[in-house]
């Protein structure tokens, strides 16, 4: 188990109160292993990946929990450790590329920053060695001319590629995507999961990417955990999360996936009626309840515990959540 | 019904007064197209493919260089947008809706939910006075799935989705006839994507609508659209319902972009062919096809395309497979 | 609001300067009530007399009183106290009248001396001849420099507000055209603007107010320099209005309104300015204090406010100021002081409003 979250807590102090982000998150990566973190916006699931680089802003809240890397828990880190640790051991991309990059800056010359932070002694012409055969490896074109160009001189796709780039220059050995494709086209999104997936397997490189689109990260994740208002709902191997959900909710979601070749005049789409909860009061019980075709009395009264039958989930209702389930409503 | 007659459109790459240059973007280069009433028509492409400038040629934000856009509404009265004063302007406006992708950004974060709907309203000849106008909004706001009490809300306050309802329903409060929809849900999460889509979809029964529906992911459109156009370098690629896009793609670019629609279902990842023409970056200063090739289109029903079934048109043009310069 | 107050309690500083601003502006607007003399008040036999209020004597005891003083020195204006003679000052006393406002005819002061005193020279208001009280001293003509201080703040505290609503106004109506119309609209006022910027701002306004008359009233010549000092300060804020407008005009909520039909003045004034409202709102306060200076200046070269008005200004004017003077009469200073304390103010205040509606520093606090 090379990353281990367990139990995770966090919340912020904000103006308007307490804002619980983050209320049980309990996810697993393995070496070589790409975990998909699934939600919607507001579920926690960038809180989560971002706490795992302790990259929270001052007003956030570690309430519970722990985060274990290497089967140490990141907290007990020393600041020294810390800075080894963030870009060092672990990598994370954003997902605007633009804002990630400083303007004023050549990629080159952020490439080499970040190569000599890790390792001060390199040569100038190491440097450019080792950021050439980066960009290359990355699929960037003509990288030893484009080094002295500036960010706003490429597209999104190709930034993006840029920054994967970057963020292997300390040879991480988990890297986390925080919505890399969610601002690029369906075909250059395609073109970086190919990349991430060579990355993996090339590298042996553990990827921890975050998105809100099931059907996309369903192509190259080994592992799914499915995230809801603050909680992990479910997670497990990739396959059998989608073939045999044992929540709702995830069932709910694969029922509302857009696929090529479902027009409206065949079937109207099922959607998930309702909103997410308010992260601000968060009610007793299951999260999903309100909008859950199966909810019981029961589900309202606690927060489901996690339960192991099958793979990792929490609601008390037993059994795989078939096709039929979500259209009880 | 919305028609477009071999539309060209290029800007101009100056970079001030005193540094003339010859140099354009050319983005939209030569498309024949038509929304029929009642249809939804979906425009389909890569960005930079010239959709969302096409999409803007319809409400005159930009002027057309050649070819023009011309609409019908349902009486029959007939309007040359390019050519249209300043009144015929305003009337076309108010028939034929333009709404933005980021309800972030489009709706203003000062003014109220109220006054956001009934703003135009106000400036139109059709002002009812503001109790009427309150109460067409109570009704148009209810009608896409929001409260009446929200009226007096700020956009803050919504989510992206009901920020984009908000945003549909202003764009409802003249009656209009044709929505444009430039990729209106290409910025909310996939769960709540569905959910708008489904809403449109009602509102085209409900108003009796045209849409032009912009996106550039396929799967978005095969879902909602009657009709399907594929763009890419401002040229029409491919045409066709979308039950027989569905079933069979022909053009090259078409197989390219259903490529990279991620399937749940498909099991193994399809490694994506990279870009179409496997250049890395396209030159958008360089027009995509040559004076001789524009020639021989003159006769063309549609210009540059091939009719392959009654209402499926594919381009003679890129027809290459994928990976291979033209 | 709520929130304004509660980030003015977590910010001393400028919950100080706020609480400053209040006392001063609410003792401007009551001048006639708190200030025991009119500014014009003279008292010819105790040009220079330093201030006499005390708290304790041993006579009188506990209690604010005044000690008398004698003239020894008619050369250098020197007074010596005469032991054990005090007058008591007493609050709410009826002292000379006035009219608040200019309308509410009344006679009580916050505080005065009732003792009779007996004075032969002309420029005495009649009812009322007791013995001065100086809080802060007296000027060459023995007028109270405590009342002309606070007749003064008047002008001093208010021509701030109007010069900054006249140049804010033209800041906004030219930056608002040239940043949305761009082009030759823009070209225009850009050039005018920079033609008030090139021409420098002490000389123009030196020569507009020389050239017109000085025999204007106190009110006109107010509002004369008033305008002067904001034509020469538009250019900046115009400056930086129009490069707003121009970032503003492209976001896509301004392309609805134009596609709604909306007229492009609306468009322009009630779409666009008001998101700029915290700009604009921090750019007044820290421009007060810019205006008080001026008036200030003009006022010390003898050029802005003049006899019989009064204001911070004029009251720092040569006459009073020279080296020899503030040596021997240092409560001169005192209407520097008021206005240092009045330019930091509003800077704090400026200073917690721009924090307030930064939105990368909002997100930072912790409740």
């Amino acid at each position: 188990m090379l990353l281990e979250i367990e139990d995770l807590h966090i919340s912020f102090a904000t103006e308007r109160g307490r804002l619980y982000a983050v209320r049980g998150a309990d996810m697993v990566l393995e070496e070589g292993e790409i975990l998909g973190i699934v939600g919607e916006s507001g579920s926690g699931k960038s809180v989560t990946a971002h706490s795992i680089l302790r990259l929270l802003p001052s007003n956030g809240i570690y309430s519970g929990g722990d985060i274990r890397y290497n089967d140490r828990s990141i907290f007990s880190l020393s600041t020294q450790e810390l800075r080894k640790f963030r870009g060092g051991e672990i990598s994370i991309i954003f997902q605007e590329p633009g804002r990630s990059f400083d303007p004023i800056y050549s990629i080159g010359r952020t490439m080499a920053e970040t190569l000599l932070l890790h390792e001060p002694d390199l040569t100038e012409d190491e440097i450019r060695e080792r950021s050439v055969a980066l960009l290359q490896e990355t699929n960037v074109p003509h990288p030893a001319d484009r080094l002295s160009n500036f960010p706003h001189q490429f597209s999104g796709g190709l930034l993006q590629r840029i920054m994967i780039a970057v963020s292997l220059a300390s040879n991480p050995r988990v890297l986390i995507a925080d919505e890399p494709t969610t601002a690029l086209d369906v075909t250059i999104q395609a073109g970086i999961m190919d990349l991430l997936l060579r990355l993996k397997q090339e590298r042996n490189l553990s990827i921890v990417f975050i998105t809100h689109n099931l059907a996309l990260i369903s192509t190259i994740a080994d592992r799914i955990a499915v995230m809801y208002a603050g909680l992990v709902l479910e997670q497990g191997p990739t396959r059998e999360v989608l073939d045999a959900p044992r929540h709702p909710y995830t069932r709910a979601l694969l029922n509302s996936l857009l696929t090529f070749g479902h027009h409206y005049t065949t079937e109207r789409l099922s959607v998930i009626p309702g909103t997410v909860p308010d992260p601000y009061r968060p009610e007793p019980g299951c999260p999903f309840a309100p909008r859950c075709p199966l909810v019981t009395e029961e589900c309202r009264k606690a927060v489901p515990p996690l339960v192991q039958e099958g793979h990792p989930h929490r609601c008390i209702l037993p059994g795989v959540k078939g096709e039929d389930y979500a259209r009880v409503r | 019904m919305l028609a477009f007659a071999d539309v060209h459109k290029r800007f101009g790459l100056q970079a001030g007064f005193f540094a003339p240059e010859n140099r354009y973007v050319y983005a939209v280069n030569g498309v024949t197209l038509t929304v029929g009433d009642n249809e939804i028509y979906g425009l389909v492409g890569e960005s930079g493919c010239g959709k969302t400038t096409l999409a803007r040629l319809a409400v005159r934000m930009y002027e057309t260089n050649q070819g023009d856009v011309s609409f019908v509404d349902r009486h029959g009265a007939r309007y040359q947008v390019g050519s249209a004063g300043k009144r015929e302007l305003r009337l076309i406006r108010s028939k034929v809706k333009y709404i933005f992708q980021d309800p972030a950004r489009s709706l203003n974060p000062r003014m109220s939910i109220e006054d956001v709907l009934t703003i135009g309203y106000r400036y139109s000849p059709f002002w009812p006075g503001k109790r009427q106008a309150r109460k067409e909004a109570e009704e148009i706001l209810t009608d896409v799935g929001l409260q009446a009490s929200d009226l007096d809300r700020r956009p803050a306050d919504f989510s992206g989705g009901q920020r984009q309802r908000i945003a549909i329903a202003r764009a409802l409060m003249l009656k209009p006839e044709v929505l444009i929809c430039d990729e209106v849900v290409s910025a909310l999460d996939v769960s709540i994507q569905g959910q708008i889509l489904n809403l449109l979809l009602r509102l085209r029964e409900e108003y009796r609508l045209s849409l032009l529906f912009i996106a550039h992911d396929l799967a978005v459109v095969s879902y909602i659209c009657d009709r399907v156009g594929v763009m890419y370098r401002g040229l029409l690629m491919e045409e066709a319902p979308t039950k027989e896009l569905i079933a069979n793609r022909h053009h090259p670019y078409t197989r390219h972009l259903y490529a990279a629609v991620p399937q749940v279902e498909g099991g193994a990842h399809q490694k994506s062919a990279g870009t179409f023409e496997g250049l890395d970056e396209i030159d958008t200063t360089v027009p995509p096809l040559s004076p001789e090739e524009y020639r021989a289109h003159a006769d063309d029903e549609r210009p540059g395309m091939d009719r392959v079934a009654p209402e499926h048109f594919v381009s003679r043009h890129y027809g290459r497979e994928p990976g291979t310069a033209r | 609001m709520k929130k304004f107050l509660r980030r003015l309690a977590r910010r001393p500083v400028a919950g100080i300067s706020v609480t400053i601003l209040l006392i001063l502006y609410l003792s401007m607007a009551f001048a006639e009530f708190l200030a025991p003399y009119k500014p014009t008040t003279v008292f010819r036999d105790h040009a220079f007399h330093p201030p006499n209020i005390t708290f304790y004597s041993h006579t009188l005891g506990f209690g604010p009183q005044v000690q008398k003083r004698v003239l020894v020195d008619r050369l250098n204006w020197k007074y010596v106290r005469v032991r054990g003679e005090y007058v008591r000052v007493h609050l709410f006393v009826h002292g000379p009248e006035y009219k608040m406002w200019g309308v509410i005819p009344s006679d009580l002061h916050l505080f005065g001396t009732t003792q009779p005193y007996v004075e032969g020279s002309a420029g005495w208001d009649k009812g009322g001849r007791t013995y001065p009280v100086y809080l802060f001293g007296a000027d060459n003509l023995g007028r109270d420099l405590f009342s002309r201080i606070l007749y003064g703040s008047r002008i001093s505290l208010t021509i701030g507000f109007v010069g900054i609503a006249i140049s804010l106004t033209l800041a906004i109506i030219f930056g608002g055209l040239a940043g949305y119309y761009g082009g030759t609209v823009d070209w225009i006022i850009m050039r005018l603007s920079e033609f008030f910027i090139l021409i420098p701002g002490l000389y123009m306004i030196l020569f507009l107010r020389s050239v017109l008359s000085r025999d204007l009233d106190p009110g006109q010549s107010f509002m004369l320099i008033t305008v002067i000092l904001s034509f020469v300060g538009w250019p900046g804020s115009a400056r930086l209005v129009r490069g707003m407008v121009h970032s503003i005009k492209r976001e896509d909520f301004i392309t609805a309104a134009q596609l709604q039909g909306i007229p492009t003045l609306a468009i322009i004034f009630r779409q666009i300015i008001p998101q700029m409202s915290s700009i604009l709102i921090v750019s007044i306060t820290l421009g007060i204090p810019g205006f008080i200076l001026g008036e200030t200046v003009l006022s010390y070269l003898g050029l802005g406010i003049v006899d019989p008005a009064v204001s911070w200004g004029s009251l720092i004017n040569r006459e009073i100021t020279s080296l020899s003077n503030l040596r021997n009469f240092p409560w001169f200073l005192y209407p520097g002081l008021f206005l240092l304390i009045t330019t930091l103010s509003f800077n704090f205040l400026g200073d917690l409003l721009r924090d307030i509606f930064d939105p990368y520093f909002r997100d930072r606090k912790v409740t």
